[in-house]
């Protein structure tokens, strides 16, 4: 990756909107740094596209600010050659066409038309450019969007949702794109509803749930900071075994006759007090920490810590219902 | 600002239903260069002739055809300028490029304009083609007709951006364009005329302010020949405003709903 920073950090300070009495987003504090791919997850309705709205000031927040290196979008001077959106694949008029569209898009930036065939050719429409953006699928208006985010050549870029529509291809090319286009010192804060999605892209992750910042970090930081870690052990000893754990501390369930789940550990903590003891394992599986789960957990109204850990040491009867 | 007046300008130019409105300014005119002539000859029915124009007002009449057809129609630039922007939602877009919504509007108050201009260049278009030949052909003088040309040229002009104004003053208030183009063509074509005639006959007073009676006071040249106020024909015995006041009049009903709108749905959340 290049160390060269070409974007701006976009800067997000106590941001809150509220519609009425709905509390869309609240008090809303991160920074999206340059040469990165930040995801912004959240289930649906958790408020990402407000915030992202706010950040391009088509929303107006009931308080805080959004601004891109120090400054809002409305005042940059000419924002199509410093920041990038796609917010919606909808947003074209149905009879014009795509290089017409384009034309408009390079006319408000100031830019001549050259730039159009090459953001055409780029998101691969090049052969689609005097069709009627109507007739285009859900695919090829996302890359079309794209294109118009990306005639500026900004060194910002703000996706919501952007694989909505694209088939696997698209998604595999906007994800090397986007791991390109980072590459260069740009910035990239990208939106959706599934971390799985995400999961290969993205360097670091803001989530976000019921318009609250739930967590911020790169996807390793979250995963070890999370109590989820579980190990699964299956020994001829699980009675034994579950008294030294219970004796050491451990939270655990017993989910069938020769199999124990121990959870909050490592292999480092749980190894050498097997060995201690002198157990006998037959299998011993770093269940690790599922980020799918993980974002469920923050997503589902939980944060850090907030996670009660399974009550007491003792290990349930096989059958028994999981704490 | 010139650079968001660029966009506009690509942006109404690919945009099918302003050619359609604009194509319309033809046809429209043609069928007021008959009722030219039906009013030049004798136009009582049976009996109905069509004649070479003569008089000052029926050559003005002819040469300013196209003034019933922008009356109609340049409003619906105006409409049809701003409220496409939330009918497909490309605002989320425009506003993205041109963040300051008062620099959006002002484009497309210039862009409107230059639609205006264009439209009322096609109604003179159609009186050249149409009109002055069916004159000459009839032993009338296209001369005597182009001599008016100081006096009506002009005022079309004016006429047709004002009107294109108040489109697009009443599109940014409402936003929904089938609400705005109803609205901007039943207005002209009925409701207006009945209100007016209502408001005159019940409580004798002259609403010669709304936007349809201030744009004939301000075109009051070729007005005047179309039965407008001072002509007595008909219902319209009522007396028409100074053609300043009819102009200024036309440029309230234009900026009065387009700052009321910038303040209130145009500078909404966009959503």
């Amino acid at each position: 990756m290049s160390t060269d920073v070409r974007g701006l950090p976009i800067e997000i300070q106590g941001l809150t909107k509220h519609f009425g009495t709905v509390r869309a987003v609240e008090d809303l504090t991160f920074t999206v740094a340059p040469g990165r791919v930040t995801g912004f997850l959240g289930p649906n309705g958790s408020g990402k596209t407000t915030t992202l709205r706010m950040v391009l000031g088509l929303v107006a927040p009931t308080a805080g600010r959004a601004t891109f290196g120090g400054v809002p979008y409305q005042n940059l001077p000419n924002p199509g050659l410093s920041v990038g959106a796609v917010l919606e694949a909808t947003n074209f008029h149905p009879a014009r066409r795509a290089r017409s569209h384009l034309r408009s898009v390079a006319r408000a930036c100031g830019i001549g038309d050259s730039r159009v065939d090459e953001c055409l050719d780029l998101v691969g429409l090049h052969d689609d450019a005097t069709r009627k953006v109507g007739g285009f699928s859900l695919g090829m208006r996302q890359r079309l969007e794209l294109a118009g985010a990306l005639i500026g050549n900004p060194s910002v870029l703000i996706l919501d949702e952007p694989s909505n529509g694209l088939d696997p291809q698209g998604i595999a090319w906007l994800r090397e794109f986007m791991r390109y286009f980072a590459g260069q010192g740009n910035t990239v804060l990208v939106s959706s509803h599934l971390l799985s999605e995400m999961a290969q892209t993205i360097d670091e992750v803001v989530i976000l749930s019921h318009g609250q910042l739930r967590a911020q970090g790169s996807l390793e930081q979250i995963a070890s900071t999370m109590t989820a870690s579980t190990m699964r052990v299956r020994s001829p000893e699980a009675d034994r075994l579950a008294g030294v754990l219970a004796d050491a501390h451990f939270a655990c369930t017993r989910v069938s006759s020769d199999q124990v789940v121990v959870h909050d550990v490592t292999p480092e903590k749980l190894g050498p007090l097997l060995a201690q003891h002198q157990v006998i394992v037959y299998e011993l599986v770093h269940e690790g920490t599922n980020l799918e789960s993980v974002f469920l957990s923050l997503t589902e109204g939980m944060g850090f810590g907030d996670q009660a850990p399974p009550t007491g040491p003792s290990v349930p009867a096989p059958g028994a219902p999981v704490p | 600002m010139t650079r968001t007046i660029r966009a506009e300008l690509v942006k109404m130019s690919t945009m099918p239903g302003m050619w359609v409105v604009l194509g319309l300014a033809f046809p429209l005119t043609g069928l007021f260069v008959i009722v030219s002539f039906l009013d030049a000859g004798t136009h009582v029915f049976p009996h109905q002739t069509f004649a070479a124009v003569q008089t000052l007002a029926d050559r003005r009449l002819l040469l300013g055809a196209g003034f019933r057809a922008v009356t109609l129609l340049g409003p619906l630039l105006g409409v049809l300028c701003v409220t496409t922007e939330f009918r497909h939602k490309t605002i989320t877009g425009t506003l993205l490029l041109t963040p300051k919504r008062s620099q959006v509007l002002g484009a497309k108050v210039v862009v409107s304009a230059v639609w205006g201009v264009g439209m009322t260049v096609i109604t003179f278009v159609a009186v050249a083609v149409i009109g002055l030949p069916w004159n000459g052909s009839m032993g009338g003088s296209a001369t005597s007709v182009l001599d008016q040309a100081g006096a009506v040229v002009p005022e079309l002009f004016v006429a047709t951006v004002l009107l294109a104004l108040f489109g697009l003053g009443f599109g940014t208030l409402v936003k929904n364009q089938i609400a705005g183009v109803l609205v901007t063509i039943g207005g002209t074509l009925i409701l207006e005329g009945l209100i007016v005639v209502l408001v005159n006959v019940i409580f004798h007073y002259d609403l010669n302010w709304m936007p349809d009676e201030a744009t004939a006071a301000f075109a009051g040249i070729i007005a005047k020949g179309m039965g407008f106020g001072g002509s007595g024909s008909g219902a319209n015995n009522y007396s028409l405003l100074p053609w300043w006041a009819g102009g200024l009049a036309m440029l309230g009903w234009g900026i009065v709903p387009l700052v009321v709108g910038y303040f209130t749905t145009f500078s909404n959340d966009v959503t």
